[in-house]
C-alpha cells in the first residue's frame, strides 16, 4: 500500500510541474529546458530555510516560490529576444549553470552531498509523516496547481498567451504588450514548480543536485508532450502515464541500473514516437511545434 | 612548443570534431540537432569494441567508428527526420525528436556496455614523445591533425566541389533548390552520414586521450553546440570558436578553479545568444532576435 501512495505522490508532485510547463510549452509556445532550475530552488530554499532557520513548511513553499519567481526574471528578461531553438538554447544553458552552481557552491548547497535531514512538514498543527498523508498533501498542491493554472488560462490574460503562441507579430499589432506577458507567465510558471520542489524536499528529506539535472528538464517536458501541449488534462496524462509506466519494469526483475536506463529509452522513444505520429500528444489539441 | 599551448590545441581539436560537424548538420537542416552528441559516444564504444578485438590499432578502430556512427545516422535520417519533414513539422519538432533520440542511444549504450569508466587500450599510440617543452602522444597528434584535415576537407567539399553549391543552394532555400534539379533527400543523407561519422571519429579520438563513459556524447554536444552558435553556423567560425573555448577553459583553470569550466562555457554562450545570437561570423539573424 505504502508503495502505491508514494506513486501517488510522485504523480502529484510530477503535476504540479507538467501542469505548470504547460502553461509555457502549450500556452504560450515557449520550449523551456530549465524547469527543473525552479523545481530545484523550491527545493533548496526549503530545504536550507527548515535546516538553518527552523522555518515551518509552508513559510519554505512561499519562500520558495518568491525566490523562483523573482529567478525566473533572470532568464525571461534577457531571454526575450530570443525565438524557437534560440530561446530553447539559452533555457538549457541556464540549466547547466544552475547545476554546475549547486554542485560547486559547496558552503550553501553543499556541492554534490546535498542537504540531509530536512523535517518532515507541518501544516498548521498538522505533522505530515505518513505516505497517506503525504499523499493528500501533494494531491492538493497539485489540485491548486491546476486550479490557478486553470484560471489563467481561461482569463483574457491566457487568451493573450494563446495569440502570442499562434502569432506573437499580430498580438503585438493588436496592442498587447507581448514581453509583459512573456514576463509573467514565465514568473507564474516557475513558481509553481518550486511549490512541488519544497514538498519533494520535505517528502523524501534529503536533496542533492542529481535530483535537478537537465535529465530532470527533459522528463517533465515528455510529460507535457506525451500528454498533449496545450491541455491541462494533457499535462496531468503525462504525468500519470510517465510516471506509473516506467514503474511496470519494476515488475521485470531488472536490475536497479538497467531499469533505470530502460526507463530512459522509454522516455526518449516516446517522445520522437509522438513527435512523428502525434505531435498533439495523447489527449492535446494543440499540435506541438506546429 | 609550450605544454599549455599544446593541450589548448588538443582540446579545442577534440570539441572542434563537434562543433565543425554540428555547424554543418546544423547550417543545413536549421534545427539544433542534439542528438548529434550521440554519434560521439558510439564513435568511442565502436572504437572501445574493436580495440578488445584482434584488430586494436587505432587506425582499425577509428575508421569503424567512422562506419558505425554514419550508418546510424543515416537510418536515423532516412527513419526519423524525413518522416517528420515530409509532415511539415518545425524546427522544434525536429528538436525535440532529436533530444528524444540522444536519451535513446546514451541510456541503450549504457544499457549495452554499462556505466561504468572505460579505458582503451594502451600502446605506442599513447606514448608520449617530446615536441619543444611539450611532450604529446601520436594519438593527440592524430587528434589535432584530423581535425585540421577534416576542416581543409570541409573547405574543399565547400568551395572546390560541386557537392559544395548544392550544400548551399539547399541551405539558402531548399524548396528552390529542388526544382533546380538538385536531390535535396539524398544531400541531407549524404551530409547526416558524413557528418556523424566524423562526430564518431572525434568520439573514438577523444576516449583514446580520456576515460570513456556513456555521458561522453552529452558533454560534447554541449561545447561542440556552444562553439556552433559562437562560430556562427560557419564550420570555420565553430573550430575557432572551439579554440577559443577550449583557451578560456584553461587559463580559467589556472587562474582559478577547474570546477567553474563548464559554467564559464554556459556564460559565454549566453553572452553571445543575447547580444551577438548570429555568432561573431554570422550575419543578423531575424529568426533569432524579436
Amino acid at each position: 500500500m505504502d508503495y502505491f501512495l508514494h506513486i501517488l505522490v510522485m504523480i502529484s508532485i510530477y503535476s504540479v510541474l507538467a501542469v505548470s510547463l504547460d502553461l509555457l510549452v502549450g500556452r504560450t509556445g515557449l520550449l523551456s529546458l530549465c524547469h527543473a532550475v525552479f523545481y530545484g530552488i523550491g527545493a533548496y530554499t526549503a530545504a536550507l530555510l527548515a535546516g538553518h532557520c527552523g522555518a515551518p513548511f509552508l513559510v519554505g513553499v512561499a519562500a520558495g516560490m518568491v525566490v523562483a519567481g523573482t529567478a525566473s526574471l533572470l532568464v525571461s528578461i534577457p531571454s526575450l529576444r530570443l525565438r524557437g531553438d534560440y530561446f530553447v538554447i539559452a533555457t538549457f544553458g541556464f540549466q547547466m549553470i544552475f547545476f554546475s552552481v549547486l554542485n560547486n557552491w559547496m558552503l550553501l548547497t553543499r556541492g554534490p552531498l546535498g542537504i540531509a535531514g530536512i523535517p518532515q512538514p507541518d501544516v498548521f498543527g498538522w505533522n505530515v509523516n505518513s505516505n497517506l498523508e503525504f499523499a493528500v498533501l501533494a494531491a492538493t498542491f497539485a489540485v491548486f496547481a491546476y486550479v490557478v493554472v486553470g484560471l489563467i488560462v481561461t482569463s483574457p490574460f491566457g487568451r493573450v498567451l494563446h495569440a502570442i503562441r499562434e502569432d506573437e507579430v499580430f498580438a503585438r499589432a493588436c496592442g498587447k504588450n507581448t514581453p509583459r506577458f512573456k514576463v509573467v507567465v514565465f514568473a507564474v510558471s516557475s513558481a509553481l514548480p518550486a511549490m512541488a520542489g519544497a514538498l519533494y524536499a520535505h517528502y523524501i528529506t534529503y536533496v542533492s543536485p542529481t535530483s535537478f539535472t537537465v535529465a530532470e528538464s527533459i522528463l517533465v517536458l515528455s510529460m507535457v508532450i506525451v500528454g498533449g501541449a496545450g491541455s491541462l488534462r494533457g499535462a496531468l496524462v503525462g504525468a500519470v502515464v510517465l510516471v506509473s509506466l516506467p514503474e511496470a519494469l519494476r515488475f521485470l526483475g531488472l536490475p536497479m541500473a538497467a531499469a533505470a536506463n530502460l526507463r530512459q529509452v522509454l522516455y526518449g522513444a516516446l517522445l520522437v514516437v509522438m513527435m512523428i505520429f502525434r505531435p498533439r500528444g495523447l489527449v492535446g489539441k494543440y499540435a506541438f511545434g506546429q | 612548443m609550450s605544454q599549455f599551448a599544446c593541450n589548448i590545441l588538443l582540446s579545442g581539436s577534440l570539441v572542434g570534431f563537434v562543433a565543425v560537424t554540428f555547424s554543418l548538420y546544423y547550417r543545413l537542416n536549421g534545427f539544433f540537432h542534439l542528438g548529434h552528441g550521440a554519434f560521439v559516444t558510439v564513435g568511442a564504444y565502436a572504437a572501445y569494441v574493436t580495440s578488445l578485438s584482434s584488430l586494436r590499432h587505432p587506425a582499425v578502430a577509428i575508421a569503424v567508428s567512422f562506419f558505425v556512427a554514419g550508418g546510424i545516422a543515416l537510418v536515423l535520417e532516412a527513419c526519423v527526420f524525413l518522416p517528420l519533414r515530409r509532415r511539415a513539422a518545425s524546427e522544434l519538432n525536429l528538436f525535440v525528436a532529436s533530444l528524444g533520440i540522444l536519451v535513446v542511444m546514451e541510456s541503450a549504450i549504457s544499457l549495452c556496455c554499462g556505466a561504468d569508466t572505460k579505458v582503451l587500450s594502451r600502446g605506442w599510440w599513447t606514448e608520449p614523445m617530446i615536441m619543444g617543452e611539450a611532450r604529446i602522444s601520436y594519438i593527440q597528434v592524430a587528434a589535432i591533425a584530423g581535425n585540421l584535415l577534416l576542416l581543409m576537407l570541409v573547405a574543399m567539399l565547400m568551395y572546390l566541389a560541386p557537392f559544395g553549391r548544392s550544400y548551399r543552394a539547399v541551405c539558402a532555400d531548399h524548396h528552390l533548390a529542388r526544382s533546380i534539379g538538385i536531390a535535396v533527400t539524398r544531400l541531407r543523407l549524404a551530409v547526416a552520414a558524413g557528418a556523424a561519422g566524423f562526430a564518431g571519429v572525434g568520439g573514438a579520438l577523444w576516449a583514446y586521450d580520456q576515460d570513456l563513459t556513456p555521458a561522453l556524447g552529452f558533454r560534447a554536444i554541449l561545447l561542440g553546440a556552444v562553439a556552433a552558435v559562437i562560430g556562427g553556423k560557419s564550420p570555420v567560425g565553430a573550430f575557432v570558436a572551439a579554440m577559443i573555448i577550449a583557451a578560456m577553459q584553461h587559463v580559467l583553470a589556472l587562474a582559478w578553479a577547474v570546477k567553474w569550466q563548464d559554467m564559464s562555457v554556459f556564460i559565454l554562450l549566453l553572452v553571445f545568444l543575447l547580444l551577438r545570437p548570429q555568432g561573431y561570423l554570422g550575419r543578423h539573424l531575424r529568426a533569432a532576435t524579436g
